[in-house]
């Protein structure tokens, strides 16, 4: 395709600028068989001026409108689910943050306390059953040695301890540690 | 068919641009101003599309596809910075081409015909068939057969022509529609004319002996 070619079709289109547009009208002027070239293409180009239109049917542009409306209705909903969303994350967030708050000041007030306790239990313990070593994690909770002990001393440990101990309240571990034996604190 | 104009919405939204139309749907989630939009380029776009596949019903689907797609799509896809019905023209484009080509490889695969000089899809497929009766009726006899010449162009010259005739799109923006340079693009409108051209000789001689 040559650059004749090309700029006969902007010509008849009239998608050149206007200096393109005087250089090549002086080009047809010198080239009989350009112009007409141009004058036939125009010509068949102008019957093209009567396409028929068609219309969609109506009930078709009635879809798409209801269509469009439900968009409008589904991004409402969506923006409803969002904000719903934000806030079970808000309660949730601060629901765990006062969770923890409890547990640290918990743990806060249980300082002062837990060598006793600790002190306490390991002395009954070791009187009771010499075997059995408990120990304090970093959180100050008392665990019994589980792997040193058979059921049945865990059992009468447990007995003899209860009394005096009850579980930490309002721990993660109270939900997700269930099978762990976590004692410490004073009911007394 | 008879061109319909449509419909009785206020007039403060026939006074604004498309740009702006799209952005009180988008942000304001106003139907209206969708209704506009539509109600702007419904005739144009269907006109595309029917023209190019010559059956009402596969307009329909083609029609109603590309519309659900502009709106199920226009958050994610369309930026409003490009011209919004260039856009859509983009998706109707797509799935009319779509749906060509999925039917000439059923046409192919089915060896309905085996006329190997016939490589167009409207070549090989009766046109008075695909066309619907009432629609037929409806045309008047020199733009049918105007649309008959058109269907029995190649596609990528078909294509130039209706977005040329029927939406005024520029070279440039058919070029990047169709995915060619825009001297392919004005080649194809070149090729276009001059077929058209002989066809209609054809017909003229044709008429000239038969009188």
């Amino acid at each position: 395709m040559n650059e004749n070619d090309t700029d006969l079709i902007r010509y008849i289109y009239d998608e050149m600028d206007p200096t393109e547009r005087m250089m090549f009208e002086r080009k047809l002027e010198r080239d009989e068989n350009l112009l007409i070239e141009v004058e036939t293409l125009k010509h068949t180009s102008g019957k093209l001026s009567d396409l028929p239109e068609v219309s969609p049917p109506d009930f078709l542009i009635r879809n798409i409108v209801q269509l469009s409306g439900s968009k409008g209705g589904s991004g409402f909903s969506f923006s409803y689910t969002l904000m719903a969303a934000m806030v079970l994350f808000t309660f949730s967030a601060s629901y765990l943050m006062l969770d923890t708050e409890n547990r640290f000041s918990f743990l806060g007030a249980f300082d002062n306390a837990s060598q006793e306790q600790v002190d306490g239990v390991a002395k009954s313990s070791t009187g009771a059953l010499p075997e059995m070593q408990p120990w304090v994690d970093y959180n100050e909770v008392l665990y019994l040695d589980q792997g040193s002990a058979t059921a049945s001393k865990q059992d009468s440990i447990f007995r003899q301890l209860q009394p005096s101990m009850g579980p930490v309240p309002g721990t993660m571990r109270d939900r997700f540690f269930n099978s762990d034996v976590v004692l410490t604190g004073s009911s007394n | 068919m008879v061109l319909k104009k449509t419909k009785n919405l206020p007039a403060r939204y026939q006074d604004l641009k498309d740009q702006e139309l799209v952005h009180l749907y988008r942000k304001k989630e106003d139907q209206l101003a969708f209704q506009e939009l539509l109600n702007r380029h419904q005739t144009k776009i269907y006109s595309y599309i029917f023209s190019m596949v010559r059956n009402e019903e596969v307009a329909n689907d083609i029609f109603q596809d590309t519309f659900t797609k502009v709106i199920t799509k226009m958050d994610e896809t369309y930026d409003e910075q490009g011209k919004w019905i260039a856009w859509v023209m983009r998706i109707a484009h797509n799935a009319t081409i779509d749906h060509i080509r999925k039917q000439k490889r059923f046409v192919d695969v089915s060896g309905a015909t085996d006329d190997d000089s016939k490589d167009d899809f409207y070549d090989r497929l009766e046109d008075e068939s695909a066309i619907d009766q009432q629609t037929q009726l409806e045309m008047d006899e020199s733009a049918s057969e105007l649309m008959k010449y058109i269907a029995e162009l190649p596609e990528e010259q078909r294509t130039v022509i209706m977005l040329r005739h029927y939406y005024e799109m520029p070279f440039k923006e058919i070029a990047e529609l169709t995915n060619v340079s825009i001297n392919t693009a004005l080649g194809r409108m070149r090729y276009a004319l001059i077929n058209l051209r002989k066809m209609f000789e054809e017909n003229h001689t044709t008429q000239t002996k038969s009188v």
